[in-house]
């Protein structure tokens, strides 16, 4: 964990925070979102970033539950940001390929979509001077957060994969009205 | 129990993982001898909530303002959260859909169930 901030440090970030617990792995987002809340509360921000989900649960509500707490406006899977004095013009991803352009105040949490940046290299001057930067340990149990579950993972599984071919008989008409019939209702292709 | 599904549509247009979600609901409330409830949000929607009522469920709610035309994680939230403290379902269905994704957390947070 402290080499992920000590990279973000060599990239250009001023200091970091690091929020320790052994258990994060097993909190549930509204824990991760009231811890991060704390210490957020301590800053003087005008724009909080997270990432759009996390690569191990993916349950993609950090960032809402952080805004929610934090009693400030977010928005989700921001493609491009343009700030505007106190307000921001936001392009975000929609499904099917469409995008919305959106304005929000600040101050607000943004959950980002991977891509709105090239990520770049750190430098060696980068990398020395992340050595003089600050990072800040807080313990968790510090921040007087509850440590209640409200959710608990039972399971994490593999999917199993099955291989079934299937024969459709019949004159050619009566096959091809089946296969549509399978490529819309089952296979949803169509 | 209860089993409140919100159903999605913007402009006017469903999202057809609004069927799916209903569908679900639908299963679940025959294995466990519960209600389905339908909900629809927006502006101009009396014709959505009048296809769901169709759709074999026990009541349909219908949110609607003119806040409400276009879609705001807050104006959605705010309503939402009302309609369902009133209606009091114990469980409440969302299609996973990316609209969804950007409230739902904070709508449970607000009910204080997330």
């Amino acid at each position: 964990m402290k080499q992920t901030i000590k990279e973000a440090l060599a990239k250009g970030a001023d200091r970091g925070i690091h929020i320790a617990d052994d258990n994060f792995a097993q909190l549930d987002p509204l824990g991760s979102a009231k811890s991060l809340a704390v210490a957020v509360k301590e800053q003087k921000y005008d724009l909080v970033l997270t990432g759009l989900q996390s690569d191990d649960h993916g349950f993609g509500q950090t960032g809402v539950l952080l805004a929610s707490v934090l009693d400030v406006p977010h928005a989700t899977i921001i493609m491009a940001i343009e700030v505007d004095g106190q307000k921001m013009k936001l392009k975000r991803e929609l499904e099917a390929g469409w995008f919305q352009h959106i304005e929000c105040p600040l101050p607000a949490v943004l959950s980002i979509q991977s891509g709105i940046n090239k990520v770049r290299y750190a430098t060696l001057k980068g990398i020395m001077a992340a050595k003089k930067k600050e990072i800040r340990t807080i313990a968790r149990e510090s921040l007087g957060v509850s440590t209640e579950l409200t959710q608990r993972v039972e399971k994490i599984y593999v999917p199993t994969k099955t291989k079934k071919t299937e024969f459709l008989t019949g004159t050619p008409k009566e096959v091809a009205a089946k296969l549509v019939e399978k490529l819309r209702f089952e296979a949803r292709v169509i | 129990m209860k089993i409140l599904v919100i159903a999605e549509q913007r402009q006017g247009k469903w999202n057809n993982a609004s069927f799916e979600t209903l569908s679900a609901a639908q299963q679940i409330a025959k294995d466990t001898s519960s209600t389905v409830s339908a909900l629809v949000i927006g502006k101009g929607v009396a014709g959505l909530a009048d296809e769901l009522a169709g759709k074999n469920v026990a009541e349909v709610l219908l949110i609607q303002h003119d806040l409400l035309e276009a879609y705001t994680p807050d104006g959605y939230c705010g309503a939402l959260s009302q309609a369902i403290k009133s209606a009091k379902p114990e469980l409440v269905l969302f299609p996973h859909t990316y609209q969804v994704r950007d409230f739902a957390p904070k709508l449970a947070a607000v009910l204080g169930k997330a």
